[in-house]
């Protein structure tokens, strides 16, 4: 029995420690300093051929704080998840549609939306360009990834991960988004909707 | 040994949710109104003059190539048709007398000119129409010779007036009546401004004629589905032919979403 006892209390202690060991940031705050809607209206044949871009119209703030603890292997993961799935029918790669204006033509897939992500230091490893949300709902676009290197603030290179905040490094903790959309003439009208969640993390 | 078990479970729930990964979230809905537009662009003059004052114009009719270039944008599946209209001020389905020269002929001259008269030639032929079940789906045949009558190119008239589409016996210029696939009997959603060429489905140049002949019967003058003749005396009766005068209809041109 007394050996028994033993043996919990030390799991126990190891439960704890790896536990504690999973910390390194006292804080981490993911700040959307922009409007949480979007909205992109199609109704010229030239914003259905060129598309319609929407500069800096989502922009994130990070702060991630270890004052407290000064750990060193303090890191964090900045990534975008896209939701389609408040209607259960709807195809994983597909947008929501809310409303049809018409029985005709297909439904748009989520990689037509185009993200850019910028700041002054390109941090994000997605590069200064447009890309493709080319993913599936609950697969992740990395903007900022976990390497298990720490790269400190201040570098201003790609994948700064090091603690800081968008006061002092306004160039690498601050990210505008753009978005753009050009549908073409083959799109099913009607109203649709995606789901972007942004989600800042403590890297393990 | 229980109390042992139960102190463990506390411990690690306790470790657990002090020392949780630090996250945080923002969400972004973006909405993507995607409105339907038709669009039908004509690039050419709205009226069209033909005056017979020749012999030679009875006999052989007066063509005007390319009198109507028809360019369609659209975001949704489409159907274009022509339908031949008036005001019925002379009756339903005839073209409207605006005035007639002296006194109008002797007996047989006839004031009621069928609509479908008026031949019209489409450049580029209907691809999108495999689903049509009459004799004629669209207005791509060459004009029949004076010789050989045809109602290949007839214009569609609604015998009620109603405006009503054509039906699948009928001709479209591009899709066809009915629903039942892109390409059968619509067009897809596109644009001349891309689709380039002049031989696009979204690029029409039409031809139109009137052949009046000697006497002027209009033999080319067909019912909706191009079977039937309807020139003046198969219309009328023997010895009918047209009474001199200034006659006015119009065509018009329909683009609306596959249906």
């Amino acid at each position: 029995m007394k050996k028994v006892k033993k043996i919990l209390v030390i799991f126990s202690v190891l439960l704890f420690n790896i536990s504690k060991a999973q910390q390194f940031c006292d804080k981490v705050t993911l700040l959307l300093s922009s409007s949480p809607n979007v909205d992109f209206t199609f109704d010229t044949f030239g914003k259905y051929l060129g598309g319609i871009t929407e500069n800096g119209v989502s922009q994130l703030k990070v702060t991630v704080d270890n004052s407290l603890t000064n750990n060193p292997d303090c890191r964090w993961n900045l990534v975008i998840y896209i939701d389609n799935s408040s209607n259960p029918v709807t195809p994983s790669d597909e947008w929501e549609l809310l409303t049809p204006h018409s029985s005709s033509g297909t439904t748009p897939k989520i990689n037509q939306l185009q993200i850019r992500v910028r700041n002054r230091c390109n941090t994000s490893t997605t590069g200064s360009g447009f890309f493709n949300a080319n993913v599936l709902p609950g697969q992740p676009i990395v903007l900022i990834s976990n390497t298990g290197i720490t790269i400190p603030a201040g570098s201003c290179v790609t994948n700064v991960n090091g603690p800081g905040n968008y006061i002092k490094n306004y160039d690498e903790f601050t990210f505008d988004i753009d978005y753009r959309i050009a549908p073409g003439l083959s799109m099913r009208s009607g109203i649709y909707q995606l789901r972007l969640k942004y989600l800042l993390t403590e890297a393990l | 040994m229980k109390k042992s078990i139960l102190t463990l479970a506390v411990l690690a729930g306790m470790a657990t949710a002090a020392f949780a990964q630090l996250k945080d979230e923002k969400d972004v809905t973006i909405t993507m109104d995607l409105q339907p537009i038709l669009q039908l662009n004509m690039s050419t003059p709205s009226q069209l003059d033909f005056v017979f004052d020749d012999i030679n114009k009875y006999y052989a009719g007066i063509t005007k190539y390319a009198a109507t270039v028809l360019k369609v944008s659209s975001t949704v599946n489409w159907d274009l048709y022509a339908i031949g209209i008036s005001n019925g001020n002379v009756g339903a389905g005839y073209w409207d007398q605006q005035i007639k020269y002296g006194t109008g002929g002797s007996g047989g001259a006839t004031n009621k000119l069928p609509l479908s008269l008026v031949e019209l030639r489409q450049g580029q032929p209907n691809n999108n129409a495999t689903a049509a079940t009459g004799a004629f789906k669209d207005y791509s045949a060459v004009f029949p010779p004076v010789a050989s009558p045809s109602g290949s190119n007839s214009l569609y008239v609604d015998p009620a007036n109603a405006g009503t589409p054509p039906t699948s016996a009928m001709k479209y210029i591009a899709g066809h009546s009915g629903t039942t696939a892109t390409g059968a009997d619509g067009v897809a959603g596109g644009s001349y401004l891309t689709a380039g060429g002049l031989t696009s489905n979204y690029y029409y140049s039409i031809d139109y004629r009137i052949l009046p002949g000697l006497p002027a019967v209009f033999p080319m003058a067909y019912d909706a589905t191009g079977v039937t003749a309807k020139d003046l005396v198969t219309a009328n009766a023997a010895g009918s032919y047209a009474q001199p005068g200034v006659y006015t209809m119009n065509v018009q041109y329909l683009l609306l979403e596959d249906q």
